[in-house]
């Protein structure tokens, strides 16, 4: 093998060791990658962020917007994991690589503008994200038993709506907007300093509840991170399917189909798939499963910041999984504010779960 | 090299972002999954990487880049996923490889005839996955199905796990659409069966895009099947189960999975697993379909075993075969990479040839042989069987501690011994892997000397300038970079 070069870049050997595996691997798990299904990118690959990583660790490339170049292509939507049987964890080398390239001048493209956002405390994905807070009411009160995290893509609608459930059954929700961003999208970038930064901050902000609630998946790595080891911290399906499993959540509705869009890290990181199906069941909902779903569902292209960084294919591969849930002729309903928005600028008729079931809460008895 | 003016207005065709020219961008398009080519990268070697690559979107800027490559008399060398095993993808100096992998749409499934239209770019599995989804099966399982595409399968003549009822890909094909060199659409009629003269179609199934691009295809696809019966069994040794094989072909019966394992690869299967190393050779036949076809299917495959003498070891085999069918392709990675399982500088390759009935015992004795003088592991499978005869499939390996050189001579030795001796028993030197660079010194002699020259004729007429994929199949030109 050529020498190292002297100045490179730091890719943890662990991970670098992984991508020399993956670079040897026959591109198995191809089929899965809905990124390359979407956009034909030769790059999107998930064999080819191997290669690159293992390239810029092993110094064989330059680290320049070439290689930053190669590791735009990425969902984090971990579908690769599914089928490989090395547990290979790709997004993790696409982050390695970003900050590598990052760290030698050469961040892939939407870096600089989203630390500079969050830096002066707006969202990654610029000013049309921002959050707005939901109702008064809920925000910083001090009588909380459960903080929901507002993730940098949600929106004040589907934020009421969660609110609104908990109470229903009985919990006394608090919202908490970051300032910014969790951390989680500048890690994404390969920004991991602010990123922690973002997610310290976000730490000092979080008052001290037993159930921590985030509305994007994508946060919750960086909501345990800023929490303490006793709180639990959980997705808003979990979260509800907990309540009404205590009897404390009663929903009822009319019979409605809806297709159900498993958001990515939900089903594979968290394992999260019967929660959702059990709450729109109880909602009166009759699910319709689309082609992909549960473990194997398919990214609409919101994680791994793809949006800022490869806009276009991030726009490919939402509309890619858009003619997947259109196919099935119902409604959607996901779990994911990323997703949601992702989604919805596809063109599908698409609600979060949250809202869904918040139509379907049974009327207030009169007073 | 080519010229950066013209690459500019190559650029023009297909978009700036679609055309690759700087080596850090054309590094992925350098080595297809030719062994010996990873032998080389993971020696350190700095593979040669195309001078540029495109990835036309369309159907119509692919014709486009083809009449731009004519105009400009610029060599092509079509790219699918890179997965081929035998060198076909590899670049080829002052050619565009042409990567197909955005022109991966999937037709209408036409589910009275029983057809599905294609694009190349599409993963095998992709499409599996689409026609699952809607209660159909193409029933092209190859151990690859995760990873190629659906044209570079056409090109090479694939075939999958379960051949011996849907036949190999070739047999499945309804349609062809082909870029000729020249940048015309050549189309065949969707139809069953014709006696319309020859059948063109097969000059571009096993072209390796020597002699047209794949641009789409209609393929046969079959409602999925209801139930699987899988069963094992063991024979005494390798004869007895390819004469137990050839009379359950015999009875017009098609079990879609049969598979015969060497002692030594039954050895491993059973060690692999932690079980006990059976004395004989492991038999795999599945029977799928409607219940009762399946089952009437199995009950034959049962008593015809039970007659040669096998024992039956119940569903457990089959099972487990299916679970586990895909992890020798995953766990390559294990082996082929620096310090992998054997150490560094393994050898590692398998080879697939094919015979009659009547030659297949002595075709497996003599490669195999031929391969043991310079391998320090051979063993073998005959996965796909027809009512005429079947194919062995061969891994080889060696160990060769660090020393990459000593590896590669080893391979060049294996396979040639290897290739001539399955030439000499009667058979062909590849069932489904193709040419490439790795065979191309042997066509020739497969071929025969008219046969190598009707070959030469056909790629002349339809490429008279040798511009698609020079230097593959053995046709000559272009400089490929296959030492
Ligand atoms: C782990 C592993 C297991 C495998 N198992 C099997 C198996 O079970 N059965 C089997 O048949 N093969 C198997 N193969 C071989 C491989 O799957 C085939 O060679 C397949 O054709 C490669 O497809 P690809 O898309 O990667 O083509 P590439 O490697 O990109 O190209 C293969 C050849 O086809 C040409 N080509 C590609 N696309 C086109 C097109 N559209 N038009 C014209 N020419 C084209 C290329 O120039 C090249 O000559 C295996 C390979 C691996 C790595
Ligand atoms: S994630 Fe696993 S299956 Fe995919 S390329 Fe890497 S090692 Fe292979």
């Amino acid at each position: 093998m050529p020498e190292p070069r002297p100045e490179l870049p730091v890719v943890a050997d662990d991970v670098a060791a992984a991508a020399v595996h993956g670079s040897f691997c026959p591109k198995m798990c191809t089929f899965a990658c809905p990124v390359t299904a979407a956009t034909g990118r030769d790059d999107a690959v998930p064999w080819s962020f191997h290669r690159t990583v293992s390239d810029l660790a092993a110094g064989r490339v330059a680290t320049d917007a070439h290689a930053a170049g190669h590791l735009e292509a990425c969902s984090g939507c971990l579908a690769c994991r599914v089928p490989c049987v090395f547990d290979q964890d790709v997004p993790a080398q696409v982050r390695a690589g970003r900050a590598a390239t990052r760290a030698a001048g050469s961040p892939v493209r939407g870096t600089e503008e989203a630390v500079a956002a969050v830096a002066s405390g707006r969202s990654p994905y610029g000013a049309d994200r921002d959050v707005e807070p939901p109702r008064s009411g809920t925000v910083a009160r001090t009588d909380a038993d459960v903080v929901v995290v507002a993730g940098c893509r949600d929106d004040a609608g589907d934020l009421d709506a969660l609110t609104r459930l908990l109470e229903a059954a009985g919990r006394v929700p608090t919202v908490v907007v970051p300032e910014g961003c969790c951390g989680a999208a500048l890690a994404d970038l390969g920004a991991p300093a602010e990123a922690a930064a973002a997610t310290a901050r976000l730490a000092g902000r979080l008052p001290d509840v037993p159930l921590v609630v985030a509305t994007d998946p994508h946060c919750l790595p960086s909501l345990r991170a800023a929490t303490g080891a006793d709180a639990t911290v959980t997705d808003v399906a979990s979260a509800l399917a907990g309540l009404l499993a205590e009897g404390v959540l009663r929903l009822a509705g009319e019979a409605v189909r809806v297709a159900f869009h498993d958001p990515c890290l939900l089903a594979r990181a968290e394992a999260v798939t019967r929660p959702p199906r059990l709450l729109l069941a109880a909602a009166g909902a009759e699910v319709v499963e689309p082609e992909g779903h549960g473990a194997t569902t398919v990214c609409s292209g919101a994680g791994l910041a793809l949006e800022l960084v490869a806009p276009d294919d991030a726009r490919a591969t939402g509309e890619h999984r858009a003619r997947q849930l259109t196919a099935t002729g119902v409604p959607v309903v996901t779990a994911c504010a990323g997703a949601r928005r992702r989604l919805a600028d596809a063109g599908v008729d698409v609600r979060d779960l949250a809202s869904f079931l918040a139509e379907r809460l049974p009327p207030e008895p009169a007073a | 090299m080519l010229d950066a003016a013209l690459l500019d207005d190559l650029a023009g065709r297909v978009g700036q972002r679609w055309l690759a020219t700087d080596p850090a961008d054309t590094a992925n398009h350098a080595h297809d999954w030719w062994p010996r080519l990873l032998m080389r990268r993971r020696a350190g070697e700095d593979l040669p990487v195309p001078d540029a690559v495109v990835t036309p979107g369309t159907r119509g800027e692919l014709v486009e880049v083809v009449r731009w490559c004519d105009a400009n008399d610029v060599a092509i060398v079509p790219f699918g996923a890179g997965t081929g095993v035998c060198g076909g993808a590899a670049p080829v100096a002052g050619a565009v490889t042409v990567d197909l992998k955005r022109l991966n749409a999937i037709g209408e499934l036409d589910e009275v005839s029983g057809t599905i239209v294609v694009e190349p770019g599409v993963i095998a599995q992709t499409l599996e996955d689409h026609l699952a989804h809607r209660g159909w099966t193409l029933g092209h399982f190859p151990s690859s199905i995760h990873c190629s595409t659906m044209g570079g399968f056409l090109a090479i003549r694939s075939a999958g796990q379960a051949s011996s009822f849907y036949g190999k890909l070739e047999d499945m094909v309804v349609a062809l659409d082909v870029v000729l060199a020249d940048g015309s659409l050549f189309s065949t009629r969707p139809v069953p069966q014709s006696a319309a003269g020859p059948d063109l179609t097969r000059l571009f199934l096993g072209g390796e895009g020597t002699t047209g691009i794949v641009a789409g295809a209609t393929l046969r696809v079959w409602p999925a099947p209801a139930v699987a019966v899988d069963r094992g069994f063991l024979v005494p040794d390798v004869r007895t189960g390819l004469d137990a094989i050839r009379a359950v072909m015999r009875t017009g019966l098609r079990p879609t999975i049969v598979r015969l394992y060497d002692e030594t690869d039954t050895a491993l299967v059973f060690g692999g697993q932690g079980l006990e190393v059976p004395q004989g050779c492991l038999v795999i036949i599945g029977c799928e379909g409607d219940e009762d076809v399946a089952g009437f299917t199995a009950g034959v495959v049962r008593r015809i075993l039970g007659e040669h003498g096998a024992e039956d070891l119940g569903p457990e085999p089959g099972a487990n075969w299916r679970a586990h069918r895909h992890n020798m392709s995953y766990r390559f990675a294990e082996y082929m990479k620096p310090g992998g399982t054997f150490g560094d500088a393994l050898m590692l390759d398998t080879m697939e040839v094919a015979g009659t009935w009547a030659v297949l015992p002595g075709l497996y004795d003599d490669v195999r042989a031929a391969l043991s003088e310079h391998a320090d592991l051979v063993l073998a499978h005959f996965s796909h069987v027809y009512p005429e005869g079947g194919s062995i499939y061969f891994t080889l390996g060696a160990v060769n501690d660090g020393d990459e050189a000593r590896a590669l001579d080893r391979y060049d030795a294996a396979w040639d011994a290897g290739q001539r001796a399955a030439l000499a028993a009667g058979g062909t030197t590849s069932h489904h892997h193709g040419i490439g660079l790795l065979r191309a010194p042997y066509l020739r002699e497969e071929l025969g000397e008219v046969g190598f020259d009707v070959l030469r004729r056909v790629k002349d007429a339809l490429d008279p300038k040798g511009l698609l994929n020079p230097g593959k199949l053995g046709l000559g030109g272009g400089g490929a970079d296959g030492a």
